[in-house]
């Protein structure tokens, strides 16, 4: 019986960590084709310590001669991040802390 | 009549290909809502949208070049725990609207939120749901949230600062009767965000064949918002100064608590002080408000509230909430959430929010 408790509880975990594997769980959002249309373009020029987005855009980040783009879509507890934990590695975004403020798609009533 | 199928189908084609992005998006919540010391307040029931109130939405965006685009969204509200919709012979309740953007920022028309309402959500530590939600208190109720008729501009944002106004056309015999508008400006740089909204209600009514004209004046509500965001722990303040007929409509407009009705009033300060933060894995949040009633009736209110919300994924979140309301001098104001106006001045949320 033991046996059979443990063998059910342990089949039931593997179900939910399969699925959990395919749940979004990225804590930013994800990085898009540089060529993608951006609702929003941030230019980070030097001495700047922050940017502004809102969750649910998709953003132009400039910094100097180099960009990316990047769909920002946090997880709920998520309202700032550092700007060089979602950048390519050839651009210099130390120091940034991105800003996020609420989507206007889920906004209540 | 295959030809035909075959041409229907290459305009669907077309169609998907001008219409460059839309989406399909909602909100499904409900819970356990407890609610004490109304004299009717039902104790516990499932509800629908404590957090968040549940919808269904469409939106759509066309790019048209030159940095122009067209916009649309149509979103109804629908209650998941009986299935209803919000409200009856209304299809899109919540929004329905289309519009332009570009360098100028964006014009829409339709049925919108006021500029007020934007500010109260962007500021409440509880983006007004749950039984905290800044509604408790505060006038954000019926077209002081949203406004059939209505044409809104929304500014660029420049440097941080980005602008918004709002008119609503009363649509009767007299063209003041009944009319709405507002206006915000903002400014948002990094941690610090402050706004300032105001809010005119026309609550005229225009004489027609059979009926008079009836006169009430108008309502006003000039609100204040301000956050500061920690790395830890966001701050937040709303002030709010509440004059004229309608400008604080109650939430529950029965008698909630017995005894002589309660008045709404016609000048008020509201003031709410808050903060929100990341304990644990979720997001705690906390205000506290007071409102002053400094009409003769000195209906006056204190309350304060807590939620936690347990993120399971980024669409996926458990909550709990509780707040609690003191009246003084026979005020009727209730513990809401963000779908029901609530029977009782204490109230407890334990529920489940998806978002799609």
């Amino acid at each position: 019986m033991k046996l059979k408790t443990i063998l059910f509880a342990a089949s039931f975990l593997t179900v939910l960590s399969a699925h959990a594997g395919e749940i979004d769980k990225s804590p930013y959002g994800a990085a898009v084709p540089d060529t993608a249309p951006a609702e929003r373009v941030v230019e980070i020029r030097p001495g700047d310590r922050w940017a502004n987005v809102t969750n649910g855009e998709t953003v132009k980040f400039v910094v100097g001669d180099k960009s990316f783009t990047y769909h920002v879509w946090t997880m709920p507890n998520v309202n700032a991040f550092d700007l060089d934990k979602i950048a390519p590695a050839d651009v210099k975004a130390a120091g940034i802390t991105v800003y996020v403020a609420g989507s206007a798609w889920y906004r209540n009533s | 009549m295959k030809k035909s199928l075959l041409f229907l189908l290459g305009l669907s084609a077309a169609a998907a290909h001008a219409q460059s992005q839309v989406s399909i998006y909602g909100v499904v919540d409900a819970g356990i809502v407890a609610e004490r010391g109304g004299q009717n307040a039902p104790g516990a029931k499932v509800s629908s949208g404590a957090a968040s109130a549940s919808r269904i939405g469409f939106r759509g965006t066309e790019h048209l070049g030159n940095g122009w685009s067209a916009f649309f969204t149509l979103e109804t509200g629908a209650r998941i725990d009986s299935g209803v919709l919000d409200a009856g012979n209304t299809i899109f309740n919540r929004q329905a609207f289309v519009g332009l953007q570009g360098d100028f920022g964006a014009v829409a028309l339709g049925r919108q939120y006021t500029p007020m309402h934007i500010l109260l959500v962007a500021f409440d530590p509880f983006k007004t749901g749950y039984a905290g939600t800044v509604k408790n208190l505060f006038p954000d109720i019926g077209t002081n949230i949203r406004t059939s008729n209505t044409i809104t501009w929304k500014s660029p944002s420049v440097h941080g600062v980005d602008g918004m106004l709002a008119y609503s056309a009363g649509e009767q015999s007299d063209a003041s009767a009944g009319r709405q508008f507002g206006g915000a400006v903002g400014y948002a740089q990094g941690p610090i965000a402050v706004r300032l909204a105001y809010n005119h209600k026309n609550s005229d009514v225009a004489a027609t064949d059979s009926t008079p004209f009836v006169s009430h004046g108008s309502g006003r509500n000039t609100v204040l918002g301000a956050s500061y965001q920690f790395p830890k722990v966001k701050l937040h303040f709303i002030y709010g100064i509440d004059k004229g007929y309608g400008s604080t409509p109650l939430w529950n407009t029965g008698n909630p608590y017995g005894g002589v009705k309660p008045i709404a009033s016609t000048d008020g300060r509201d003031l709410l002080l808050g903060l929100s933060g990341h304990v644990g894995p979720g997001t705690l949040m906390f205000s506290t408000m007071r409102k002053d009633d400094r009409t003769t009736f000195d209906q006056d209110a204190s309350s304060w509230g807590v939620g936690y919300n347990y993120p399971l994924s980024k669409r996926t979140s458990l909550y709990a909430a509780y707040a609690h309301i003191d009246n003084k001098n026979g005020a009727g104001y209730t513990v809401n959430n963000n779908a029901e106006a609530g029977s009782g001045n204490t109230g407890t949320n334990i529920g489940l929010l998806h978002t799609f």
